[in-house]
């Protein structure tokens, strides 16, 4: 996601997919969800690359995720852990598991042409993947950033 | 007991100097009001159902 598409800055809280289509009983087995800031606008096909030097957060971890929807609709996952995101770096959401039962969550996505914004490999352990010039829709919900101390001591001082 | 001065608590707590107090713990719990703000942020349309990303092989 790029930061002009996300338009916040603030704590995560929860991240949402959009299904286009009911779904029963997707599982995949040692799910995770992280989150990383990335100075790039698109990815290449190093994983690692992606982050931009940057650390990813686990927000979301499942030995088994079940995923049922009955349609058009939102399904997503509380963050662990408030993810802090500055507003100024574009963002990456990506997903793992070692092992499914062959069901798929149609969802929603938009066209990215030409740039890349997806990357994807069948392989748990990969450190390529193959990219694609769509995007999942998404919805993150938040938290609004804090006010720094820094702020609030300029406050303070107006007061002295 | 000693009792303590009046005119030194009083002292900071008359005229300008508590009217500014007043407004800075005022300014401060607008700043707590508005920290405490939740949203949601939708990023992109719905232009092609596909399968996945989360994709059973």
């Amino acid at each position: 996601m790029l930061a002009g598409e996300l338009k916040f800055a603030g704590d995560v809280t929860r991240v949402d997919w959009n299904a286009s289509a009911a779904a029963t009983g997707a599982g995949f087995g040692d799910a995770e969800i992280t989150l990383c800031e990335t100075p790039l606008s698109e990815v290449t096909t190093s994983f690692v690359g992606n982050y931009g030097g940057n650390t990813p957060a686990l927000i979301y971890s499942n030995s088994w995720l079940v995923i049922t929807t009955t349609g058009d609709q939102w399904f997503g996952f509380d963050c662990a852990k408030p993810f802090a995101y500055g507003g100024s770096k574009n963002l990456i959401v990506e997903m793992r598991w070692r092992r499914d039962n062959e069901t798929t969550v149609p969802s929603w996505h938009f066209d990215t042409k030409p740039a890349f914004r997806n990357c994807a490999v069948g392989t748990y352990a990969a450190e390529q993947g193959k990219l694609g010039t769509w995007c999942s829709r998404h919805r993150f919900t938040y938290t609004a950033a804090a006010v720094s101390p820094t702020s609030l001591g300029r406050i303070r001082a107006l007061f002295r | 007991m000693t009792a303590r001065p009046v005119r030194n608590i009083m002292g900071t707590l008359t005229g300008r100097r508590y009217v500014m107090r007043v407004a800075l713990v005022l300014t401060v719990m607008l700043v707590a009001v508005g920290a405490a703000q939740a949203g949601t942020a939708i990023v992109g349309a719905k232009e092609s159902p596909q399968k996945g990303p989360w994709c059973g092989t």
